[in-house]
C-alpha cells in the first residue's frame, strides 16, 4: 500500500484502480457469505410470510363459505342444517369471526323455535369463544336480554357486569329493564338516567328510555325486601 | 466489521446509503413543507392520506353549506374538520379490525359484488369497460381499487351479520307497545294570555318603575359613524378612454390571437445517422436521384426510410407550421415551392429527403374586423389593472395619512362617503357584506386609536378604506323613546298573570265538579262507576255536589275566560292537543283510576288546567301477527344499528390514533 490508511471515505481516492478492485475483492471474501446468507434468510422469511398469508386467506374463505351456507339454511328455515354447519365451523375454524357470527345467528333461530336455553347456550359459547372483544360485548347484551325474558334476573345482571365501553347506554337500559322486573325502581331509575346521560346516549332509543323512566313508580314503593328473587 | 467497512468499502457504504436515501424518497415522498404533515391521521400506524381527507372535507363542506347556507366560521371549520377526520379514523379502525379478525372476501364474491353494482352496469348488464373507465377517472391503480372494494365488502359482511342475527323478544315488544301506544283520558281548560290583554290596565307608576329598574335593557346599541372611500370595479369601466392609437397598439400586442400560421404538408425519407457520414449521405443522394427519375415518393419512403414513425404512412409528417421542426429542416421546408423535392438535408437525426406537397397560407384578421372585440378586451383588461392600481394606491395613501381620509379622497379623486350608526350586528349596513367592515371598524386600531383601516375587501370587485368618526357607546334612552316597548312587555306579563289567576280559580273549584267521561270508555278496575247510566261513566264524585254533566264545568271555565275541551282519549301524539299539554299529561305520575288535576304553565305564557281521568296502556296482543312481526323486525334492526355503532365506537377508542394539529387548523396549508 503506497499510502497510509487514515480511514474515512476519501482515502480511496488515492488508490489506483487495481488496488481498489483488490480492496473490494478482499472485502467480499470476508463478508460475502454474510450477505448471501442474509439475503437467503430474508427471502425465506418473505416466502414463509406470504404462504402464511395465503393459508390465512384460504382458511378465512372456507369459513366464509360455510357461514354463507348457514345463512341460507336460516333463510330456508332449516335450523337442523344450520346447527350442523355451526358444529363444523366450531370444529374446523374455532377462531374465525364467521364461527362467532354463525353462533349469534343460530342463537336467534333457536330462540324463535322456543328453545330459550339453547339460545343462551349458543350466546354463552360466543361470549367465551370469540377473539373479538367488542363482538363479545354484543353477545353479552343479547344474552342478558334473553335471560331477562326467562326471568333469570340475577344471571342477566351478572352477564352485564363488565366494562361496556361505548355500549354503556344500551347496557344501562337493559339493566334498568331488569331492575324494573325485580321491582327495584331506585336502581332502575339510576340505570335509565345513566343511559340517558351517557356520552353514547344517541346509541339508545332515547324516547323509549325516557318513557320507561317516567313510568317508574314513585320512590316510596321500593323496600329492601324487593331485591330477593 | 464496521471499521472494515469504513476502511475498505468506504465508497460502497456511501453508495449504499445514498441508494437507501433515494429509495426512501421515492417511496415516501419528500415532505412538502418542513413544518407541515404528510398524513391526515395515523391509525394503528396506518396513514390516512391528506388527499382522502381533503376529498371527504370538501363533500362535507358543500353538504353543510347547502343545508345551512351560512358562512363557515373558523370554529365551525375546525369542528367540521374534526368530525370528518374522526369519521375517516373510525372507518379505518373498523376496516383494520375486520381484516385482523379474519373476515375474508374471496375473488369470486368480489367479482360477483362488483358486477351487481348499478354504477358499473349499462342497461342492467355489467360492463367491464365502464368499470375500467370509472377506475381510471378516479386516478387509482386497478389493484388498489379492488383492494378497497374487498375491504368494504368484508365490513359489509360484518354489518349484515349483526343485522341478520338481531332480535326483539316478545316481552320487549309487550313493554314497547305498552309505553308507546299508551292512551290517557284527558280534559283540559286552556287560558290564553292573549285573551286577557284587554283586561289589563297599566299604571303610569308601574311603567316608570319598570323603566327605572330595567334601564340597562333599553340602552341603545353601541355604534360607530364612519367615513370611507370605496373603489368599485363597476365604476371604473365608464372612465376608460379608448382612442384609435391605443387600440392599434393593443392590436399589435395581441396580434398573435388574430393570426393563423402558414402551414405546410410534408413527406420525408430519412437515412439515420447522427454524425456526418458520407456513406449515409451517398445513400440519400441515390434515393433523391431515383425520385427525380420519377419513382413514387410514397413507395420509396415505405421501402427505404429509416424513420419508424412515418415509414408506414409513406413518409407523411402531416401539416407543419414554423417552430416545430429542427432548424435546417425547417429552413429548407419554408424556402420550398409546392411539389419541390429537396435533399439530402442533414439534421441531428440523419439525412432527409423532403417533398413539399401542399401549402395552407396563414390568415390575419384585420384591425377593422376585430375592432369591437378589441374595445371590449381592452376595457376589461384595463379595468382589472386600474382596480388593483387604485386599490393599492388607496391603501398606501390611507396608511400614510394615518388618521384622516379627507386628503386621501382629494388626492385620489374619489368621494369621501359617510355612514352613521353601524352596529356590531351590522343593522342597516350599506355594504353588501358587512362582516369584514364591522371587523375593521371595531378593531382596536380603528376604534380605539382612531387610525385609518387597512384595505377592507367586501367582494372581489369592491374594496373600502374607512375610519371611525364618532363612537357611540351604549346609552340610556328617555322613557318616551321606549314607552311602547315597556308597555307591551308589561301588558304581556299582566295578561299572563291574569291567565294564571283564572286557571287557579278554575282549578280550585274544579274538584267540586265532576268530569264527564268519554262515552263507552272501558277503564279496567272502575267497578264503582259501573252503576251509572249506560254510556256515561262518572268518576270520583265528591260528596255533596250534584252530579254534573260537564256542561256547567265548561261554563265555569268559559266564565273565567278560558276554553274547555271535553274529555277524550289521547295518544302521545295528537295534532289537536298542544304538545306541551300532551307532554305534561304523559309525564304525570300514573295512578290508576284516580283523577289527576294539574295546572300547567305553557312556554307561550298561556295556562292550562288538565284533568286526567284514565290510563290505558298499549296492548301488543291487539296487534295482528303480521303487525307484530313487522314491528319486531323494525325494532330488532334498530337495536342492530345501535350495536354496530357502539361496536365501531369501541373499536375506534381502542385504536392508537394520531391526528396532527395542522390537520384541524383551518388556516394551515400543511
Amino acid at each position: 500500500m503506497p499510502l497510509e490508511k487514515a480511514g474515512g471515505l476519501f482515502v480511496d481516492e488515492f488508490l489506483s484502480e487495481k488496488e481498489q478492485i483488490e480492496e473490494i475483492r478482499g472485502w467480499w471474501r470476508e463478508n460475502g457469505w454474510y450477505l448471501i446468507g442474509g439475503a437467503i434468510l430474508g427471502i425465506a422469511a418473505l416466502l414463509g410470510w406470504n404462504r402464511y398469508g395465503v393459508y390465512q386467506d384460504t382458511q378465512g374463505e372456507a369459513a366464509s363459505a360455510l357461514y354463507v351456507e348457514l345463512r341460507q339454511a336460516a333463510t330456508d328455515d332449516a335450523p337442523g342444517d344450520a346447527r350442523t354447519l355451526l358444529a363444523q365451523l366450531r370444529e374446523n375454524h374455532p377462531s374465525s369471526p364467521y364461527t362467532d357470527q354463525a353462533g349469534l345467528l343460530v342463537a336467534v333461530l333457536r330462540m324463535r323455535a322456543g328453545q330459550m336455553n339453547g339460545a343462551t347456550d349458543e350466546l354463552r359459547y360466543v361470549v367465551d369463544g370469540t377473539r373479538d372483544p367488542e363482538l363479545a360485548l354484543i353477545a353479552r347484551l343479547r344474552l342478558a336480554r334473553i335471560l331477562l325474558h326467562q326471568e333469570f334476573y340475577d344471571e342477566a345482571l351478572a352477564v352485564l357486569d363488565v366494562d361496556p365501553g361505548s355500549f354503556s347506554a344500551r347496557y344501562n337500559e337493559v339493566r334498568g329493564d331488569i331492575y324494573v322486573e325485580i321491582g327495584n325502581s331506585v336502581s332502575a331509575r339510576m340505570a335509565y338516567n345513566a343511559a340517558l346521560t351517557a356520552q353514547e346516549s344517541d346509541l339508545v332509543d332515547w324516547s323509549l328510555v325516557q318513557m320507561k323512566l317516567e313510568a317508574l313508580p314513585i320512590a316510596e314503593v321500593v323496600t329492601t325486601e324487593e331485591t330477593t328473587q | 466489521m464496521l471499521t472494515k467497512i469504513r476502511e475498505g468499502g468506504g465508497r460502497w457504504v456511501a453508495g449504499i446509503v445514498l441508494v437507501l436515501i433515494a429509495v426512501a424518497f421515492i417511496f415516501w415522498g419528500v415532505d412538502p413543507t418542513i413544518m407541515g404533515t404528510t398524513f391526515a391521521a395515523k391509525v394503528n400506524g396506518e396513514d390516512i392520506s391528506l388527499g382522502d381527507f381533503e376529498r371527504a372535507l370538501q363533500v362535507q363542506r358543500s353538504q353543510y353549506q347547502e343545508l345551512y347556507r351560512l358562512e363557515i366560521t373558523d370554529d365551525l371549520q375546525r369542528e367540521l374538520r374534526l368530525s370528518v377526520i374522526e369519521n375517516l379514523v373510525r372507518n379505518r379502525a373498523l376496516l383494520q379490525r375486520v381484516q385482523s379478525s379474519g373476515y375474508r372476501v374471496s375473488d369470486e364474491r368480489l367479482i360477483q359484488a362488483i358486477q351487481l353494482r348499478p354504477e358499473f352496469q349499462v342497461n342492467g348488464e355489467f360492463s367491464l369497460d365502464l368499470l375500467r373507465a370509472r377506475i381510471l377517472s378516479q386516478g387509482l391503480p386497478e389493484s388498489f381499487f379492488l383492494d378497497r372494494q374487498r375491504e368494504q365488502l368484508a365490513l359489509l359482511e360484518l354489518e349484515n351479520s349483526i343485522v341478520t342475527s338481531a332480535f326483539y323478544t316478545s316481552s320487549e315488544l309487550a313493554r314497547y307497545v305498552e309505553l308507546y301506544s299508551e292512551e290517557r283520558e284527558l280534559a283540559y281548560a286552556l287560558f290564553e294570555a292573549d285573551s286577557f290583554r284587554d283586561q289589563v290596565v297599566l299604571d303610569e307608576a308601574d311603567t316608570l318603575a319598570y323603566y327605572e329598574a330595567n334601564k340597562v335593557r333599553f340602552y341603545t346599541e353601541e355604534s360607530v359613524d364612519l367615513e370611507y372611500i370605496e373603489v368599485l370595479r363597476a365604476d371604473l369601466a365608464e372612465g376608460i378612454e379608448v382612442t384609435d392609437e391605443i387600440l392599434e397598439n393593443y392590436y399589435e400586442d395581441e396580434k398573435y390571437r388574430f393570426q393563423t400560421e402558414d402551414e405546410r404538408r410534408v413527406r420525408h425519407i430519412l437515412i439515420n445517422s447522427a454524425e456526418e457520414d458520407s456513406e449515409a449521405e451517398a445513400d440519400a443522394t441515390e434515393i433523391l436521384a431515383r425520385l427525380e427519375a420519377g419513382e413514387d415518393f410514397q413507395a420509396l419512403a415505405s421501402e427505404l426510410s429509416e424513420d419508424a414513425g412515418t415509414r408506414a404512412q409513406g413518409g407523411d409528417l402531416g401539416w407543419l407550421s414554423r417552430g416545430i421542426l429542427v432548424g435546417p429542416f425547417e429552413d429548407a421546408l419554408f424556402a420550398m415551392e409546392v411539389g419541390d423535392l429537396q435533399g439530402p438535408i442533414k439534421t441531428a437525426f440523419g439525412y432527409h429527403i423532403i417533398l413539399l406537397e401542399e401549402i395552407r397560407a396563414g390568415d390575419v384578421q384585420t384591425f377593422e374586423s376585430v375592432r369591437e372585440e378589441l374595445i371590449g378586451d381592452y376595457q376589461s383588461s384595463r379595468v382589472e389593472t386600474m382596480f388593483y392600481e387604485q386599490a393599492t394606491e388607496l391603501a398606501g395613501q390611507a396608511f400614510d395619512a394615518f388618521d384622516e381620509l379627507a386628503s386621501v379622497a382629494a388626492e385620489i379623486g374619489l368621494p369621501l362617503q359617510s355612514f352613521e350608526g353601524l352596529t356590531r350586528t351590522g343593522l342597516g349596513s350599506p355594504f353588501a357584506a358587512s362582516a369584514p367592515v364591522i371587523q375593521a371598524a371595531f378593531s382596536p386600531e380603528v376604534l380605539g386609536q382612531g387610525e385609518n383601516s387597512g384595505l377592507v375587501e367586501i367582494a372581489d370587485d369592491h374594496v373600502v378604506v374607512l375610519r371611525v368618526v364618532t363612537h357611540h357607546l351604549p346609552a340610556e334612552q328617555l322613557l318616551d323613546a321606549v314607552r311602547t316597548d315597556i308597555e307591551e312587555e308589561l301588558t304581556q306579563v299582566a295578561a299572563e298573570t291574569l291567565a294564571g289567576a283564572a286557571a287557579e280559580g278554575v282549578s280550585s273549584q274544579m274538584e267540586r265538579y265532576l268530569v264527564e267521561r268519554v262515552t263507552g270508555s272501558q277503564v279496567a278496575g272502575s267497578e264503582e262507576t259501573e252503576d251509572t247510566v249506560e254510556g256515561t261513566v262518572i268518576a270520583n264524585a265528591e260528596e255533596e255536589v250534584p252530579v254534573d254533566s260537564g256542561s256547567s264545568l265548561a261554563a265555569l271555565v268559559i266564565d273565567h275566560g278560558g276554553a274547555w275541551t271535553a274529555p277524550q282519549w289521547v295518544e302521545r301524539i295528537d295534532p289537536n292537543v298542544p304538545t306541551a299539554i300532551l307532554a305534561a299529561v304523559f309525564r304525570a305520575q300514573q295512578v290508576q283510576d284516580e283523577t289527576v288535576r294539574e295546572q300547567i304553565a305553557l312556554a307561550s305564557g298561556d295556562q292550562a288546567v288538565v284533568v286526567i281521568s284514565g290510563i290505558r296502556p298499549g296492548d301488543a296482543d291487539s296487534m295482528t301477527l303480521g303487525e307484530q312481526r313487522q314491528r319486531i323486525n323494525q325494532l330488532a334492526e334498530q337495536l342492530a344499528m345501535y350495536e354496530l355503532t357502539s361496536y365501531a365506537g369501541q373499536v375506534r377508542s381502542q385504536a392508537t390514533v394520531r391526528i396532527p394539529e395542522a390537520v384541524l387548523d383551518p388556516l394551515s396549508i400543511y
